[in-house]
């Protein structure tokens, strides 16, 4: 929501400092210039193919420690499901990638430029596709409202981006990514903020809803979470990374309350397939 | 029977960590549905067999009413209301149907709004039939997923991220999966999924 709105506002800014440089010579400029912080700079230096280029180095990176799970079917079912549910986003047009990975700890990842992993653990939990559509349209959201890209400008990343900035004269744009990303996929460890999650799981049924699925699937995911127990070491992650499932829950209560009811179409869609 | 459940489930989870097929396990108790892939398999029809009902009977799963809410006697929003239930109130989830969970509230059975209502951990209430029920989540047909309580599974942690070394052979078969629009269009079209124009809801203030 609040993207394009800081993006005009950084436009505006930046359109001010063009015009101070032809106006004004050089040390208006540098003060003006001065009020655009370097995380904003960074906001408007990463393009869609810099997210594609951030989102294959982490996902590489993932897959590092836990890789696909080998059933080609499986994958490219899920493939299927999550770019019908993608096609009905702001953002269609990425090239959306989606993989089940071996793990037992119940997660799904949202990388920059549409590459979405989803656990072993996390599709073991799935009872029909309208709840795999609302897993995958919560993760689709994180992408398309760039919050890993906001995650990068905010936080302790920021500062190892201004050094990277610093150093970009002389330094090739893919070397600066490499750094503002940081090691290896400690992108996934870090989690955004609560209100992103919120945001992600608030667009995420409705996506799943456009996609002609009931909008209750993910909250039916998030039922099934709040039953593990806290102390279970494949939610740990999860539960660090995300405000606990009941919390989300009331949330989504708050912001769906029965306008959604008209869309439920319990059972709608295909087949989960099976985990082997 | 739970430790068999138990069992069964380090049995699954480990067989997951180290990527081997569940069926490698020698898993022979009988639990209905625990998330054992190859009961998953068995207990749904062949993929391009549509399934519409996603009504099953479902061994009963302890929640709480999360704000005070009605049960319904249909999983209607203006359906009759049979009563009142209080934030807190004590439920069995026995069903669920998109939005509506098919509940036992003190006796008297009905529907609730899905959203007002959570689980829990078991443990929370100690006895061994309820710690079992709650390790299978009623959300639709029999035989799906869980969740099963285990302990002693290392999960992905912060430490392994960090030291993630890339896998390029993988993100290539990731790559290879690709999914081209015609094609998922194909698969709605033939899954009677029909693209809605519908808002997101408002930020919350």
């Amino acid at each position: 929501m609040t993207t394009p709105t800081r993006r005009l506002r950084i436009l505006g800014l930046l359109f001010v400092a063009l015009l101070a440089q032809s106006a004004a010579g050089d040390s208006l400029r540098d003060r003006i210039a001065g009020k655009i912080s370097d995380d904003k700079r960074l906001l408007i230096s990463v393009t869609p193919e810099d997210e594609i280029k951030i989102g294959k180095q982490v996902s590489a990176n993932l897959l590092g420690v836990a890789p696909l799970v080998k059933d080609d079917g499986l994958q490219r079912y899920v493939n299927t499901v999550g770019r019908w549910v993608a096609l009905q986003s702001e953002r269609p047009d990425l090239p959306w990638r989606f993989g089940v990975i071996e793990s037992a700890d119940v997660n799904a990842f949202a990388a920059p430029g549409g590459y979405i992993l989803i656990t072993r653990g996390l599709y073991a939990s799935l009872s029909e596709e309208a709840e795999l559509a609302g897993v995958l349209g919560h993760e689709i959201t994180h992408v398309v409202e760039r919050h890993h890209i906001e995650l990068l400008r905010k936080g302790t990343l920021i500062e190892e981006g201004r050094k990277a900035l610093e150093k970009r004269m002389n330094d090739d744009k893919d070397e600066t990514l490499r750094r503002l990303v940081g090691s290896g996929a400690e992108l996934f460890a870090r989690g955004l903020d609560k209100g992103a999650e919120f945001e992600a799981d608030r667009r995420g049924v409705v996506l799943a809803a456009r996609a002609g699925y009931s909008p209750y699937g993910l909250p039916a995911v998030l039922q099934k979470i709040a039953s593990v127990a806290k102390s279970d070491d494949r939610v740990q992650l999860l539960f660090k990374t995300h405000p606990l499932p009941e919390e989300r829950l009331r949330a989504l209560a708050n912001s769906m309350g029965t306008q959604y009811d008209r869309y439920d179409r319990p059972g709608a869609g295909g087949t989960l397939y099976p985990l082997r | 029977m739970s430790s068999q459940l138990a069992r069964s489930v380090r049995c699954l989870v480990c067989c997951c960590a180290v990527g081997l097929s569940p069926l490698a396990c020698s898993n022979d108790d009988r639990q209905p549905n625990t998330v054992a892939g190859e009961k998953l398999a068995a207990a749904q029809p062949a993929p391009n067999v549509s399934l519409k009902a996603s009504t099953a009977k479902m061994a009963p799963t302890p929640g709480t009413v999360l704000r005070e809410t009605e049960l319904k006697d249909k999983p209607f929003v203006d359906a009759k209301t049979l009563k009142k239930l209080a934030a807190q109130t004590a439920v069995a989830i026995l069903d669920r149907q998109g939005g509506w969970l098919h509940v036992n509230a003190g006796g008297q059975v009905g529907w609730v709004r899905l959203l007002h209502v959570s689980t829990q951990p078991p443990g929370r209430s100690g006895s061994a039939q309820e710690i079992e029920s709650a390790a299978k989540i009623a959300t639709g047909r029999a035989g799906s997923g869980n969740i099963v309580a285990t302990s002693g599974i290392r999960g992905l942690n912060e430490e392994q991220l960090k030291n993630a070394k890339p896998a390029p052979e993988e993100l290539k078969k990731l790559e290879s999966y690709g999914v081209s629009p015609e094609q998922a269009k194909d698969y709605a079209r033939k899954h009677k999924l029909e693209a809605r124009k519908i808002d997101y809801p408002p930020e919350p203030r």
